[in-house]
């Protein structure tokens, strides 16, 4: 009876804290499941099943990646919930392995459990929830619990992550910037059978048995060449590493130039801190570990079990840069970007490789006239600048615009980036020089009558690859143009075709040519015109001698 | 065969320790490169593997000596500045990176991925300040997928300063030795370096790698046990045979060089972890190794360290492996128990035989447990000497034993993933070595 009172008393008070809770204060998410193809720096395109942060259930609108988007549950409110779409062909749940809440298997026909936990059935129309009233404060994996041995491996994992405290990830571990690693495989045949429903019983491959992972990845990205560094804390500020691995093979990350303090396994906190530069770190394992880098710089984090190659592929694999850089860093790549003269577009990176957040923007300081930003002249960290640029139409002179990123607060701000554009090619002008003379007579009769394969520099001035009557047509028409120098023609159209073919032209006039002054306009017209008096040169009957006057 | 050899030895030990104290180098039994500065060739080579095999390998050199596997120690003194000048002669970049040490600076070649990289034919210089005292290891740091596993790995052993003398690891005296020994753990699968032997690098798969080789300093046992510098292993000159006397704190300092998680086992003893990465394991700086682990296997992470001190005494095993005779009533003489006698095991029997240094007390004098068989039914192994007991010799048939001339306890210590004692499937070989306890009177030398 006693006992019996106690109880009574207690589920009352359950009662009462269930009712304060609504309304819940704790974190919700909403998660969309579905395939994915994930790209690999080797072209190969591996279906795999990730997951979506959405903002509302059914908008379907949020980006499905692999590892799935990471929950952070607050400091405040020890709560998580998880609202779940499911877009694959199967059943699909969420457990949280170190977390306790309720849990109910759901089992096959024969009695067999098939999922830790309540599924999600695919193309569900009503969220399924799931709950954990009180998360414990750590570093943890969510993943899914349905069929795992499958379902993991295709993708269908992530962090989940609670401090707890302000900047407090345990009792006594402060920190000033945090830095999530979570480490993850990919067997490609494993993905493929799957996919393409060759997965099972009786089926092409009938277990995980023959696991051999190809790809090894830190956040969803193998080292192809190109990898976005790790931000972390400047010189002598303490960085929180959080490291996860979602792979079914022990890993083993260590850092170059500094040590770790390894403060937490498992989401819980150790007596005391160890000092290591490698760590073992089993599949499922998540580690917390303090760095503190003794110098700004950067710190290399591998796998010491040298899962660093993409299929045969090397350098790849799991290999990221930690950057220590005092608070936020301006980085805009590349820094200079040379286009052609005609219309187009190109593009700059920004990118935030310090710690914290950055505000930039972008402007136009040189070049105004023929330059435009036409997207991204502001943003927050991460972003793209894409500039417009009209054609160029000056034969002499390349031109330059400048583009200044400005990001308060930032180191390496303001930045300054150019764009280059090429100065227009001056017809009949073969090697360059801007000037339209002999020497580009001889490039011209050194190809003439090559019908294909042919270039500007080929004598190739129509753009057909072939070096014909038009083209000789247009450099006849220019003879002598130097509009961007004094001019240095010794020898007339005449002498030089005469030098160049060997026969003279029918022509009587040897006085004809002269240098064009430098501010003499050239005209497509003016190029047509040569045409036609060239034309008639080879039919020998030569009226006038040839040039333009615009 | 039970005799009572102690006064014998008592006074034997007295000018061998003098002579110990006067030879500090005695027990240094890391060899020691030449340098600061150290001038490493990397360059291709072979070595042997025990069970007759050759391998195409890729190692450092010292300067312009032949490749060897691993490359040269460093071992240096805490505070010195270290220099390496690696020059490459193979035929791909290369590197090295030296994990543990903060603010390596590289000079010279173009960056890579982890360090400064010497193309074929160029040079790359490293330098840093050995800061901290520990154990620590050097591999290439260009493609580590394959350049670790063709060998590119070495030891480095920083000794604390103000040490005046003796030997210890870490500035404590918890982590002070007797004498110390290196284990560095590798594996080999023999496929890629065939495959780069025959000019088929980019056919080398890191996803179905399967080694066949392990390997303790660039040896599988039992080469493992031949000497320093054994001339027929001329690319392999690091040995691991651990010897001992009983009592002697013997410090193991164990790399895992590899990509693999080799557990590591102490037949018969536990070993205390005193240190990883080149860290004591201490609560709070300078209180020394108050959070050492006691084992009989270890795990060392790849890419990581472990210092571990072991010491044998023969404790607890139930009977007097010195061979003391029983114990003595002394009654007759009419003094007993008379001053001298002492009841070492508190069986109520007391004698004037003294201990060991570091016998343990309760078994002083206990009997041999075990009746042995005669010899015409026992098999000999060579390092048998006859007797149970350390340093006393037995009869022996003509033609055996005859490999242990001072008695000494010889036993094994290996790898427990059991396949990793073998050569390329062949029992007994691989991540495996012999330790030899001697009696006190013997001198260890190397």
């Amino acid at each position: 009876m006693k006992c019996a009172k106690i109880t009574g008393v207690c589920a009352v008070a359950v009662a009462v804290l269930a009712f304060q809770s609504v309304p819940a204060f704790g974190e919700e998410y909403v998660l969309r499941a579905e395939p994915l193809a994930k790209a690999m720096p080797d072209g190969r395109l591996v279906p795999m099943w990730g997951f979506a942060l959405e903002a509302a259930f059914g908008e379907q609108n949020g980006e499905v990646t692999s590892p799935g988007p990471r929950l952070t549950v607050s400091n405040v409110d020890p709560r998580l919930v998880i609202r779940l779409d499911n877009n694959l062909p199967v059943p699909i749940s969420i457990v949280i392995p170190g977390q306790i809440a309720a849990m109910t298997p759901v089992r096959n026909g024969d009695g067999r459990a098939r999922s830790f936990t309540h599924e999600t059935p695919p193309g569900n129309t009503e969220p399924v929830v799931y709950t954990w009233e009180n998360f414990r404060p750590g570093t943890y994996l969510y993943h899914s619990g349905t069929h795992a041995a499958v379902q993991v491996q295709m993708g269908l994992y992530g962090a989940a992550v609670r401090d707890s405290d302000a900047g407090l990830a345990y009792n006594g571990v402060g920190y000033q910037q945090e830095a999530l690693l979570l480490l993850s495989e990919i067997d490609p045949d494993l993905h493929d059978a799957v996919a393409a429903d060759d997965y099972g019983p009786d089926k092409g491959t009938t277990s995980t048995i023959d696991y051999e992972p190809q790809y090894f990845l830190i956040n969803g990205q193998t080292n192809d060449g190109t990898f976005d560094p790790i931000p972390i804390a400047a010189q002598d500020q303490p960085t929180l590493l959080r490291f996860l691995n979602a792979g079914l093979k022990t890993r083993a990350p260590i850092v170059l130039g500094m040590y770790m303090d390894v403060v937490a396994e498992d989401g819980y906190l150790y007596p005391y801190r160890k000092k290591q530069v490698a760590i073992t770190l089993p599949a499922l394992k998540t580690i917390d570990a303090l760095v503190v880098p003794p110098a700004d710089g950067i710190y290399p984090v591998f796998d010491r079990r040298l899962g660093l190659t993409n299929g045969k592929n090397a350098p790849g694999g799991m290999l990221r840069h930690l950057v220590a850089a005092a608070g936020a860093q301006l980085s805009v790549a590349p820094e200079s970007r040379n286009v052609l003269n005609a219309v187009g577009q190109t593009t700059f990176d920004v990118a935030n490789v310090g710690t914290g957040d950055m505000e930039w923007t972008a402007e136009v300081m040189e070049g105004g006239g023929w330059l435009s930003i036409t997207d991204g002249s502001s943003g927050t960290n991460a972003g793209t600048i894409t500039l417009q640029f009209t054609a160029h139409g000056d034969y002499c002179n390349d031109r330059t615009g400048t583009i200044r990123v400005t990001a308060p607060g930032a180191t390496a701000s303001p930045q300054d980036v150019t764009v280059v554009q090429a100065a227009a090619p001056l017809p009949g002008d073969a090697n360059g020089d801007k000037i339209v003379d002999v020497a580009d007579l001889g490039i011209l009769a050194a190809n003439y009558g090559t019908t294909s394969g042919m270039t500007w520099a080929d004598g190739d001035f129509t753009g057909d690859e072939a070096v014909d009557v038009a083209d000789l047509g247009i450099l006849a028409g220019n003879y002598g143009q130097s509009p961007c120098a004094a001019a240095g023609i010794t020898l007339n159209f005449d002498e030089a075709y005469r030098q160049t073919f060997g026969t003279a032209p029918s022509h009587l006039a040897d006085d004809s040519q002269e240098a064009k002054p430098a501010e003499a306009p050239i005209s497509a017209a003016c190029g047509i015109l040569g045409t036609v008096l060239v034309a008639l040169i080879l039919f020998g009957f030569f009226l006038l001698p040839v040039g333009c006057k615009g | 065969m039970t005799t009572n050899r102690s006064r014998r030895v008592a006074v034997m030990a007295v000018p061998v320790l003098a002579l110990l104290a006067l030879a500090p180098s005695v027990s240094a039994m890391v060899p020691e490169t030449p340098g600061p500065p150290f001038n490493f060739t990397a360059r291709a080579g072979h070595i042997s593997t025990a069970d007759g095999g050759s391998l195409l390998m890729w190692g450092y050199a010292n300067g312009d000596g032949i490749m060897q596997y691993p490359g040269p120690n460093i071992v240096v003194t805490q505070g010195d500045l270290v220099t390496v000048v690696l020059t490459n002669q193979l035929p791909v970049p290369t590197s090295i990176v030296f994990p543990g040490q903060v603010e390596v600076a590289a000079s010279g070649g173009t960056a890579g991925l982890l360090t400064q990289e010497a193309a074929p034919g160029e040079t790359v210089t490293y330098t840093f300040t050995a800061a901290e005292a520990g154990t620590y290891h050097y591999h290439s740091g260009t493609r580590p997928d394959l350049q670790i596993e063709m060998g590119l790995v070495g030891a480095i052993v920083v000794r604390p300063q103000g040490a005046m003398g003796m030997h210890m690891a870490y500035p404590h005296m918890g982590a002070a030795f007797d004498r110390e020994y290196l284990f560095l753990f590798t594996e080999i699968d023999p496929r890629i370096h065939d495959l780069v032997e025959c000019g088929q690098m980019d056919e080398v798969d890191n996803a179905d790698y399967f080694p066949v080789y392990w390997f303790i300093n660039g040896r599988n046992a039992p080469d493992t046990m031949a000497d320093n510098f054994a001339p027929w292993l001329p690319s392999q000159p690091y040995a691991c045979m651990p010897m001992m006397h009983p009592g002697d704190r013997m410090l193991m300092r164990i790399i895992s060089a590899g990509r693999d998680l080799h557990s590591f086992h102490t037949h018969g003893n536990n070993f205390t972890i005193i240190a990883r990465d080149g860290r004591l394991l201490e609560s709070a700086p300078g209180l020394g190794p108050d959070l050492a682990e006691s084992n009989f296997t270890i795990s060392v992470t790849p890419g990581g360290t472990a210092d571990a001190i072991f010491t044998w005494t023969g404790e607890k095993l139930g009977w007097d492996i010195y061979g003391h005779q029983q114990d003595i009533d002394n009654e007759p003489l009419g003094d007993f128990p008379g001053p001298g006698d002492i009841d070492h095991n508190n069986d109520g029997i007391f004698d004037n035989v003294p201990m060991e240094d570091h016998e343990y007390a309760p078994d002083h004098g206990k009997p041999f447990p075990v009746v042995l068989p005669d010899v015409k039914d026992l098999t000999f192994g060579g390092m048998y000497s006859g007797s149970p007991f350390l340093g006393a010799m037995g009869f022996l048939p003509p033609g055996e034993g005859g490999m242990n001339p001072h008695a000494g306890f010889m036993y094994m210590w290996h790898s427990h993933l059991e396949k990793e004692m073998t050569n390329n499937d062949i029992f007994p070989g691989g991540l495996m070595t012999m330790p030899l306890v001697v009696p006190h009177h013997v001198e260890i030398m190397h």
